[in-house]
């Protein structure tokens, strides 16, 4: 499945949503879809980030650049939007596929239009699609009749959408006879008004634009067009999907074979003296488990073994898929134990905490190692529960307590959407370091030094009227050279098998330091969730060394997670924000079990939003990446990003690590059945 | 940062050392972009000494082996390799590379790899061995693969067999007495065939071309020690 049939796959036109050129088609990209694209010509550089959310609505992030926009000064506009289409209709012998879109539906409008469009293939080369636009779409006067509502922007202008004068636009894609061209023709129902009319950013003389669109590589698209009879423009797109890989499989190597128990006679037993003495027995035998979960990519970090259970707690840095590392610990511990041991239970441990028991049964393992159906045989078979904390008299494997280690590795980091420098990155060096003194407590930091970049040259200071929580951080970047971004102590804890505890006490984040404690409680077997997180902190100095500035407060949520099923997770958290303001964050992921996620947020509070500032209120898009998807090797790492319009003092949170929710849920009941696909690979 | 959609070739070039710590279990993304860099610029075709010598086997080298030892060839990219004998559960035997692969073998019949990227997960045949499919004249064969998402999907595919005249097949400084068995099949979008060298007698496969699924093509297996 590395390559799906290139077939007349949708494209993309120079707003990065499915389209023709500037106009929208009545398809969708595929399911989960990510796309990037860089579009130019004189009317505008729009750079857009979209998803394929589920097969039928997709969303997409634009920040657009229009050159001289204002008519007062030369000054160039630098714009965000936010659209969303859902395709309500999917093509069939005569019906069409249609979509239902909405362009900068909650940002300042400058591309507010709405529309929908129809695409029907003609021939198998060729697609006609016809639509209907308001709005930016329904042509010259397309805005006239609605209410100029352009203010801080970032809201939602739902009384504007589909209203106003329409304008019929169109146009044809056909795929020529070279591989991975395509020629676009369209009639454009944007008349271009605030750029052509208002400004003279370009001169617009046609309605008829013309396009070719080249597909480099399944990932890497570049497209020219000829438009409004006047201009050139360039585009080129990049295409991620989380559901196709080159490597499924993945490259790691074979797990160890299950060792078969020799079979008994009847009214044979295997032998049992070696337990006469458990904790002894335990302790003889620690030694070979973790040389054969080392062997098989996993780490020991205790055991317990009587007659007929073994208990193993395991750490999984290696595996993303839960259900392969449980397979491959169990099918180690086939080579380890003695034969009268029929129950392996694996509890996975992330920062000292069990998170729940998958038990198997040894018998089925070596039943079905080699059955066609194995997997879900062996899943019928096992049983996934709740586990208590590590008991008292379980063997922790050695070294692991106290425990040194670090790394100086170098680093990246950068700050989007400065006017003055919309992409700003900086590169340095980090050091980290970590001490776990017992399971679940743990002191770690990193200092990072800054070696280059544009990160500390921004000048714009911060025109918040709400106290700085957030928007001093061009002055975070500038003085923290060194800076010590994090050090601090945490106690991760069970208070019962589905109660989880921590405390997080130093300096927590770049900007804050003081004291964070929360509270979890998640079943292993429910898709819901409820937390609480309390905190008290100070607001660090800029220099980001020892030193406190005045600004303090408590802060703290609750929250509540559910799973929605199909890789879809909601949260809400509800409480006081750092800057004293009350209200709620609601987010949506879609999580992927190979690691990938995609997820947007945003937060309403009591600060109003004139108060907040330009945006409105604090919104955003997450994406993490996993590391194993690009280089094919096994890896729990991922890329996380968060990608905000604006950042500003409104809705702002604490950014302390080891919360307690995606450490605990990433081996609950759902995750591991749903991939037990693995468990043999 | 959008750049990380980018190519991570890109990202290369500002990065230009690798890290260092205590703990080298778990590479950060800067120890990962070095070293995909390096398989990119390492020289394609440039010849691989296991390989070579995977492909000069010696009868001499077989039998300095504790353990079975069998050899295999991907018809799609040329990669030979050796692989021994390390497990059997259930008439089901796992040879292990050294890479750390792997292939199950069950009476000589393919029903899994484990380690190639787009493995054969498991295989279901109905009747279960070579030689009571060529009495049947078919056979009717699930593979089962894993998608990105970690989910099992299967394919269905059905066989005929064939067997043409006995011959002698000499590997690796031995001969043999086989019959050819030649199984074309066909279903879910694909057709191969898969080729056999087995000795009707005893029921052992010597030598086989096996087809492992769409994307790796066909393994040739060569059973050097029984």
């Amino acid at each position: 499945m590395a390559e799906a049939p290139p077939g007349f796959a949708p494209t993309l036109g120079t707003f990065g949503t499915t389209g023709l050129i500037d106009m929208p088609t009545g398809e969708s990209q595929r399911d989960a879809e990510i796309t990037t694209t860089m579009s130019y010509f004189k009317g505008g550089l729009r750079t857009t980030l979209s998803f394929q959310i589920t097969p039928r609505l997709s969303g997409s992030f634009r920040y657009s650049k229009i050159r001289d926009f204002f008519p007062t000064a030369p000054l160039d506009l630098y714009d965000r939007s936010f659209d969303i289409s859902y395709r309500v209709l999917d093509e069939g012998k005569y019906l069409p596929s249609l979509t239902i879109g909405l362009r900068d539906f909650i940002g300042t409008g400058v591309y507010a239009g709405e529309y929908i469009a129809a695409t029907k293939h003609l021939h198998p080369s060729l697609k006609a699609t016809l639509g209907l636009g308001w709005g930016r779409l329904g042509g010259a006067d397309g805005f006239s009749g609605r209410t100029v509502n352009v203010g801080v922007g970032g809201v939602p202008d739902a009384g504007n959408w589909f209203r106003g004068p329409t304008a019929l636009f169109g146009g044809l894609e056909w795929q020529t006879p070279v591989k991975g061209l395509n020629l676009k023709l369209e009639y454009s129902s944007d008349a271009y008004v605030p750029e052509t009319v208002q400004r003279s950013s370009f001169s617009h003389r046609s309605k008829i634009n013309l396009g070719a669109d080249y597909r480099l590589s399944r990932t890497t698209r570049l497209s020219a067009y000829y438009l409004y009879g006047t201009e050139v423009g360039v585009q080129v797109s990049f295409a991620l999907n989380p559901k196709e890989s080159t490597f499924p499989s993945g490259r790691e190597g074979a797990a160890l074979p299950v060792a078969p128990r020799p079979v008994l006679n009847p009214g044979e037993r295997y032998d049992i003296a070696w337990a006469a003495r458990p904790q002894a027995a335990t302790r003889r035998l620690a030694p070979s488990v973790k040389t054969l979960l080392e062997a098989t990519g996993l780490e020991l970090e205790a055991v317990k073994i009587d007659v007929t259970t073994a208990r193993l707690y395991i750490r999984n840095e290696t595996y993303p898929y839960p259900a392969e590392a449980l397979g491959r610990a169990a099918r180690a511990l086939s080579r380890a134990l003695p034969a009268s041991v029929e129950t392996f239970e694996i509890i996975p441990v992330e920062n000292g905490l069990p998170l729940s028991a998958t038990k198997f049964s040894r018998a089925a393992l070596e039943a079905l190692e080699h059955d066609p159906d194995g997997a879900a045989k062996l899943l019928a078979a096992s049983a996934i529960t709740a586990t208590p904390g590590v008991p008292h008299d379980a063997y922790y494997a050695e070294g692991l307590y106290p425990k040194l280690t670090w790394s100086l590795r170098p680093y990246i980091r950068g700050a989007l959407f400065d006017p003055d420098s919309p992409v700003r990155a900086e590169a340095g060096i980090r050091l980290r370091a970590g001490y776990d003194i017992a399971p679940g407590l743990s002191l770690s930091g990193s200092i990072i030094k800054p070696i280059g970049g544009n990160l500390d040259k921004i000048t714009r200071a911060s025109n918040s009227v709400l106290p700085h929580v957030r928007s001093d951080s061009a002055l975070y970047f500038r003085q923290g050279d060194p800076a010590l971004e994090r050090l601090s102590a945490d106690y991760l804890f069970k208070l019962a098998p589905e109660l989880y505890g921590r405390v997080s006490l130093g300096y927590l984040e770049t900007m804050y330091g003081g004291i964070s404690t929360e509270l979890l409680w998640k079943p292993v077997n429910s898709r819901f969730a409820l937390g609480v997180e309390l905190n008290y902190v100070r607001q660090r100095d800029f220099d980001q060394r020892l030193g406190f500035q005045n600004y303090d407060i408590v802060t703290g949520h609750i929250s509540a997670y559910a799973d929605l099923t199909k890789g879809f997770t909601a949260q809400i958290d509800a409480g006081r924000y750092l800057a004293g303001d009350w209200g709620a964050t609601f987010s949506l992921n879609r999580t992927f079990l190979n690691g990938w996620k995609v997820g947007a947020f945003f937060t309403l509070t009591d600060v109003p939003f004139n108060q907040f500032g330009e945006g409105s209120f604090d919104k955003g898009i997450t994406m993490s990446i996993p590391f194993s998807a690009a280089f094919g090797t096994p890896s729990r790492k991922t890329a996380d990003i968060t990608i905000r319009p604006l950042t500003r003092d409104g809705g702002a949170r604490l950014s302390v690590q080891n919360r307690l929710y995606p450490i605990v849920s990433g081996y609950d009941q759902n995750s591991i059945a749903a991939s037990f696909g693995r468990v043999w690979r | 940062m959008i750049s990380a959609l980018l190519k991570p070739t890109a990202l290369v070039l500002s990065l230009g050392l690798a890290g260092c710590g205590s703990d080298n279990q778990t590479p950060a993304l800067s120890d990962h972009l070095l070293s995909a860099a390096k398989t990119l610029t390492a020289k394609k075709g440039a010849p691989d000494p296991g390989r070579a010598a995977a492909a000069r086997l010696t009868r001499a080298q077989v039998e300095t082996s504790t353990r079975p030892l069998i050899r295999l060839s991907l018809e799609e990219d040329g990669t030979v390799a050796t692989a021994a004998k390390a497990a059997e559960n259930r008439s089901t035997a796992s040879y292990f590379m050294a890479t750390g692969q792997a292939v199950y073998l069950k009476d000589g019949l393919l029903t899994g790899t484990r380690g190639l990227g787009n493995d054969l997960m498991s295989l279901d045949v109905s009747p279960a061995t070579l030689p009571a499919a060529l009495s049947a004249g078919h056979s009717a064969r699930t593979y089962r693969y894993l998608d990105p998402e970690g989910q099992i999907y299967p394919l269905n595919i059905t066989c005929t067999l064939s067997a043409g005249p006995a011959r002698t097949l000499i590997q690796v400084g031995r001969s043999y007495g086989v019959t050819p068995v030649s199984e074309t099949c066909q279903g879910g979008g694909e057709s191969f065939t898969n080729l056999y060298q087995i000795n009707l007698g005893s029921g052992q496969i010597w030598q086989s071309v096996q087809w492992v699924g769409p994307i790796v093509g066909r393994m040739k297996i060569e059973i050097l020690t029984p």
